[in-house]
C-alpha cells in the first residue's frame, strides 16, 4: 500500500473525462489530477479554483516585479553613465536627455519581464523534472497524443486500491492502472 | 484518363461566416494530427525524402559561401565590398533591414494574432516563429561584419572595460543593439515555450535512445496536467503581450537609424510606421514562399489549408496598401514642405540613377499585390507563390532605394557618387540565404513544424463546455 503513487484512469476524449471527473468528485475524492494533450478550458476553474488563482497571481506579480527591476536597473545605468561617469558634451545639449533613453529602457524592461515569465512558469510547474512515476506507465505516453488521464493520488483519504479501481471503472474509463512509486 | 484529385485542404469553401471556423479539414482526429506532424522528425537518419536532401545539399553550399565571404571580409576588411564615399551604408545595411523585416511576420502571427484570438494562427505560428529566429540570426551578421573589426564587437554592449569607456546611449545604433538582441532572445523563448508540449510528444513517441534522450531533455519532463496547462497558457499570454509592443518597437528602432539623421529622404517622421508595415508585408510574403512548398511536401494540406493562405494574403494586401500610402505621402511631404533638397532627392529617386530600382519597388510592393483584391487570385496557390517572391524582391529594393539613393545623392552635389555592389556583396547575401535555409531545413527535419497541442485545442470539440 505504501509504495503506490496513485491510480490512473484513461479516457477517450474531453467529454468522457469531464463526466468521469464529475462522478469521481461526487464520490468524495479530493486529490485528483487531470492530464491532457492540450488545455481543456473550463476544467481548471472547476476543481482547482483558488489555488490556481493564487499561482497565477504569483506569476503576474513576479513578472511585474522583475520587469520593474529591469526598468530601474537600466535607467540607473544609463543615467549614471551618461550624466556622471562618462558625460559626452554634444553641442551643449543636456546630459540628462531622457527621451533618448527610452528605447533601451523599453527593450531591457521587456527582456527582464520575458525571461522572468519563462523561469517563473517553469518554477511554478515544477519543471524541469525529468522523471516522474507516471512516466513508468506505457499507456501514459499517449497523454501527449490523443488520450486524457485522471489520476487519484494514493494520499487521498478515500483511496483504497480495490474500491478506487471499481469507482474509476464505473466512470467510463477505458482502462485503469496502478502507478507505483519509484 | 485519370481524373485529377483535388485535395480537401485545397478546396475553396464559399465565404460563409459560420463555416470559417473549420481550419482543420479532412476529418482528421487528434491522433492523425500527431502522426502527420511527427512523420518527418521520426524518420531515421538518411531516410529523408529526396527534396529535403537536394535542398539541404544546396543550402550547405550556401553556408560554405557565407563563411568564405565572411572570412574574406574579416581578413581583407570591408574594402572588399562596393561601399564608397558617400555610400558608406549599402548592401550590408540593406540586407540587415531586409532580414530583420522578414522576422516580423513570425512574431505578428504568434503574438498579435494570439491577442486578437485568431485561431487560424495555430497551424502556421510555429513555422513562422522559426522563420523569425533564423531571419534575425542572418540579419545580425550584417551589421556585425560591417563593423570591420568584429573582435571589438563587445564594445557595443555596456560592459565595464579598462579604458573606462561607455557606449553612447543616445545613439540609435546602440538602440538597435538593444532592440535586436532583445527581440532575438524573446522570440527564442516564445518559440521554445511553445515547443515544450510538442517536444514531449516526440519524447513519448521516440523509438531510439538518442531521440528519447534529446527530446526528453528539452521537453523538461512535461506532463500536461491541468495546473501545468493553466500556468503555461498564462505565461504564453504574457509572452504574447510582451512581444507585441516589442515587435513594433524593433523595426521602429531600425527606422530611427535613418530618421534621426539629417539626410534628405531619411529625416522623416513617417519612418517608424512605414517600416513596420513594410516589415510585416515582407515577412508574410516570406511565410507564403516557405509554407506553400512545405504544406505539399510535408503532406500538411489538411492542417495548413487554402483558408490560411487566403487569410495571409489579406494581411499582405492590407500592409501593401499601407506601404503604398507611405510612398505617396513621402512624395507629397517632400513637395509640400518646400524643402528643395528633399524634393530634388525624391525626383532623383523616381527619375534618376536608381529609377529602375524605385519602379521595381513600386510595382512589386504596391501594384502587384492589388491583384489580391480578387478572391480567385487570393485562393490560387500557384499565383500566391509567384507573387510572394515578387514582394520579397520588391521589399529588398525598398531598402535599397531608401539607403542607397539618399546616400549617393546627398545634400552636397559635389560629393555625389554612383554605387554598385562588388561580387563579395552578392556572395554574402546569397550566403545568408544559404544559412537561413540550412537552419530552416534542420528545423523541418527534427522539430514539429505545426504546433500540435495548439491545433488540437482549436479543433472541433476542443472545449468541454
Amino acid at each position: 500500500m505504501n509504495n503506490i503513487y496513485g491510480m490512473l484512469a484513461e479516457y477517450e476524449d474531453q467529454g468522457t473525462i469531464f463526466e468521469g471527473l464529475t462522478k469521481i468528485r461526487s464520490l468524495g475524492y479530493k486529490k485528483i489530477d487531470i492530464f491532457s494533450p492540450f488545455p481543456i478550458h473550463g476544467m481548471e476553474e472547476m476543481f482547482m479554483g483558488k489555488s490556481l488563482k493564487r499561482q497565477s497571481r504569483k506569476l503576474s506579480n513576479t513578472v511585474f516585479g522583475f520587469g520593474m527591476v529591469g526598468f530601474l536597473a537600466i535607467f540607473g545605468l544609463i543615467t549614471w553613465v551618461s550624466v556622471f561617469n562618462y558625460p559626452l558634451n554634444i553641442g551643449g545639449r543636456p546630459l540628462m536627455s531622457f527621451p533618448a533613453f527610452i528605447p533601451p529602457m523599453f527593450e531591457i524592461t521587456i527582456l527582464f519581464s520575458g525571461i522572468t515569465t519563462v523561469i517563473t512558469m517553469l518554477y511554478l510547474n515544477g519543471l524541469p523534472k525529468w522523471h516522474n512515476p507516471l512516466f513508468n506507465s506505457v499507456k501514459f505516453k499517449r497523454v501527449t497524443d490523443d488520450r486524457f488521464f485522471l489520476l487519484i493520488y494514493a494520499t487521498d483519504c478515500r483511496f483504497n486500491s480495490t474500491q478506487t479501481q471499481i469507482d474509476l471503472m464505473k466512470s467510463n474509463a477505458l482502462s485503469v492502472e496502478v502507478i507505483l512509486k519509484d | 484518363m485519370v481524373e485529377k484529385k483535388i485535395h480537401i485542404g485545397d478546396v475553396v469553401f464559399p465565404n460563409i461566416p459560420g463555416e470559417r471556423d473549420e481550419f482543420i479539414r479532412g476529418g482528421v482526429s487528434y491522433g492523425d494530427v500527431t502522426n502527420l506532424v511527427c512523420r518527418m522528425p521520426e524518420l531515421k537518419l538518411g531516410e529523408e525524402p529526396k527534396w529535403w536532401k537536394i535542398a539541404f545539399g544546396i543550402s550547405i553550399l550556401g553556408v560554405f559561401l557565407f563563411f568564405s565571404s565572411v572570412f574574406c571580409v574579416i581578413w581583407f576588411g570591408i574594402g572588399m565590398w562596393g561601399n564608397n564615399n558617400p555610400v558608406f551604408w549599402a548592401w550590408d545595411i540593406v540586407n540587415f533591414v531586409f532580414w530583420v523585416g522578414i522576422g516580423h511576420a513570425g512574431t505578428l502571427i504568434s503574438a498579435i494574432l494570439f491577442l486578437f484570438r485568431q485561431k487560424w494562427r495555430t497551424s502556421i505560428n510555429r513555422y513562422a516563429e522559426a522563420m523569425t529566429i533564423f531571419a534575425v540570426i542572418c540579419a545580425a551578421c550584417f551589421p556585425v561584419f560591417h563593423m570591420g573589426r568584429v573582435w571589438t564587437a563587445h564594445f557595443l554592449a555596456p560592459i565595464p572595460n579598462q579604458m573606462g569607456m561607455w557606449p553612447n546611449f543616445r545613439s540609435p545604433l546602440l538602440w538597435d543593439v538593444f532592440a535586436v538582441s532583445t527581440y532575438f532572445t524573446i522570440s527564442l523563448l516564445f518559440w521554445y515555450v511553445g515547443l515544450i508540449p510538442d517536444l514531449a510528444t516526440l519524447r513519448d513517441r521516440a523509438k531510439g535512445t538518442l531521440g528519447k534522450k534529446i527530446y526528453g531533455f528539452f521537453s523538461l519532463g512535461w506532463r500536461g496536467s491541468v495546473k501545468d496547462w493553466y500556468i503555461y497558457e498564462k505565461a504564453y499570454l504574457f509572452l504574447a503581450a510582451l512581444s507585441t509592443p516589442l515587435v513594433l518597437s524593433v523595426h521602429s528602432v531600425v527606422s530611427f537609424d535613418f530618421a534621426t539623421s539629417q539626410l534628405s529622404g531619411w529625416h522623416t517622421t513617417i519612418f517608424p510606421p512605414y517600416f513596420v508595415a513594410g516589415a510585416i508585408l515582407s515577412g508574410f510574403a516570406m511565410v507564403q514562399t516557405l509554407i506553400i512548398p512545405a504544406r505539399i511536401w510535408l503532406d500538411l494540406k489538411n492542417l495548413i489549408t487554402i483558408q490560411h493562405i487566403e487569410n495571409m494574403n489579406k494581411v499582405i494586401l492590407l500592409t501593401s496598401n499601407m506601404v503604398g500610402y507611405a510612398y505617396g505621402i513621402e512624395f507629397f511631404i517632400a513637395w509640400y514642405s518646400k524643402d528643395l533638397e528633399e524634393f530634388q532627392l525624391f525626383i532623383h529617386r523616381a527619375t534618376g540613377w536608381y529609377a529602375w530600382a524605385y519602379w521595381t519597388m513600386v510595382i512589386c510592393n504596391v501594384v502587384i499585390p492589388q491583384l489580391f483584391w480578387m478572391r480567385r487570385i487570393r485562393t490560387s496557390i500557384f499565383l500566391t507563390f509567384i507573387m510572394s517572391i515578387a514582394i520579397n524582391i520588391g521589399m529588398w529594393f525598398e531598402r535599397f532605394v531608401i539607403i542607397v539613393t539618399s546616400l549617393s545623392q546627398g545634400n552636397v552635389p559635389s560629393s555625389w557618387s554612383y554605387y554598385s555592389p562588388r561580387i563579395w556583396d552578392v556572395f554574402l547575401f546569397i550566403g545568408s540565404f544559404g544559412l537561413f535555409f540550412f537552419l530552416f531545413l534542420l528545423f523541418i527535419r527534427f522539430l514539429p513544424v505545426v504546433a500540435m497541442a495548439e491545433v488540437k485545442g482549436v479543433m472541433k470539440g476542443g472545449h468541454c463546455k
